[in-house]
């Protein structure tokens, strides 16, 4: 452990007196955050994380990520899941994770119109209930 | 307005101006909207970016479908290129994909911009109010 960086075990965070530069996750139990110099401007999403030290309402939840290779072809799958954890990020520092987590949803359902189509949609889920109610 | 369907990435998707069935392409106005960003954002023009520029400047939620399906349908045009940066922490080692306007982008906009201009040639400002 350097003094640049902070290690945050389960939902603790625990902040060092500078700025947060970088945010990493390194395993499913631990992050690591390195620390910038004095002037780094602290990204917005991770304001109120150094405030709180609350820092696991801001990770995706990994569901959004394993429904990803089923959605998007391999060559957007990282820039779109980048993008989906960096807004959710933002979003559960700014509004809350319940609402990071609507959007989130509204994104992939969007994301899954968009690749098969409404009506392909509607035909699986309706099929579904058919089946579910045994008619 | 007609739909476009092919066997590509997010391919149920609507194209304004008719271009596909034109003897030119015609840019539909969110695809304007999307070049605009890219080239108002510069080297840093990748999703999250492009999203929140367009959200702003349109007074609307966009969506990162949507944003995707128009760049996806100008790459396939030649209308933008696309390059996979690298992998930043904060996106969990994800990488980005920056998007650049080409030649052929930059010309069509210039279309869009002096169609407009020659519907609106004539009128005299606050015509429309």
């Amino acid at each position: 452990v350097t003094k640049s960086r902070i290690f945050v075990p389960g939902q603790n965070g625990y902040r060092y007196n500078k700025q947060i530069a970088d945010l990493v996750k390194e395993s499913k139990q631990r992050w690591i955050i390195d620390l910038g110099s004095d002037d780094y401007d602290l990204p917005g999403a991770l304001r109120n994380v150094a405030k709180t030290g609350d820092l696991a309402h801001l990770i995706m939840p990994e569901i959004g990520q394993k429904l990803l290779p089923f959605i998007l072809p391999k060559k957007l799958r990282a820039a779109v899941a980048g993008d989906l954890a960096e807004d959710f990020q933002s979003y559960a520092a700014q509004w809350g994770r319940p609402y990071a987590l609507g959007w989130l949803w509204w994104e992939l359902a969007g994301l899954c119109i968009r690749r098969f189509g409404p009506t392909a949609i509607i035909t699986a889920v309706g099929m579904w209930f058919r089946q579910k109610i045994g008619w | 307005m007609d739909l476009e369907i092919d066997a590509g990435f997010l391919s149920c998707s609507r194209t304004n101006g008719g271009g596909y069935g034109m003897g030119r392409y015609t840019l539909g106005e969110f695809e304007q909207a999307v070049l605009l960003a890219i080239l108002r954002l510069g080297s840093s023009a990748y999703g999250v970016p492009i999203r929140h520029d367009l959200s702003e400047r349109l007074g609307r939620p966009v969506s990162v479908g949507a944003i995707y399906s128009a760049l996806e349908r100008l790459e396939r045009k030649g209308f933008v290129s696309s390059w996979t940066g690298g992998a930043t922490a904060e996106r969990g080692g994800r990488a980005k994909r920056f998007y650049r306007v080409e030649a052929p982008g930059v010309r069509a906009l210039e279309a869009a911009r002096a169609a407009t201009r020659m519907l609106w040639a004539g009128l005299p400002e606050g015509a429309s109010a």
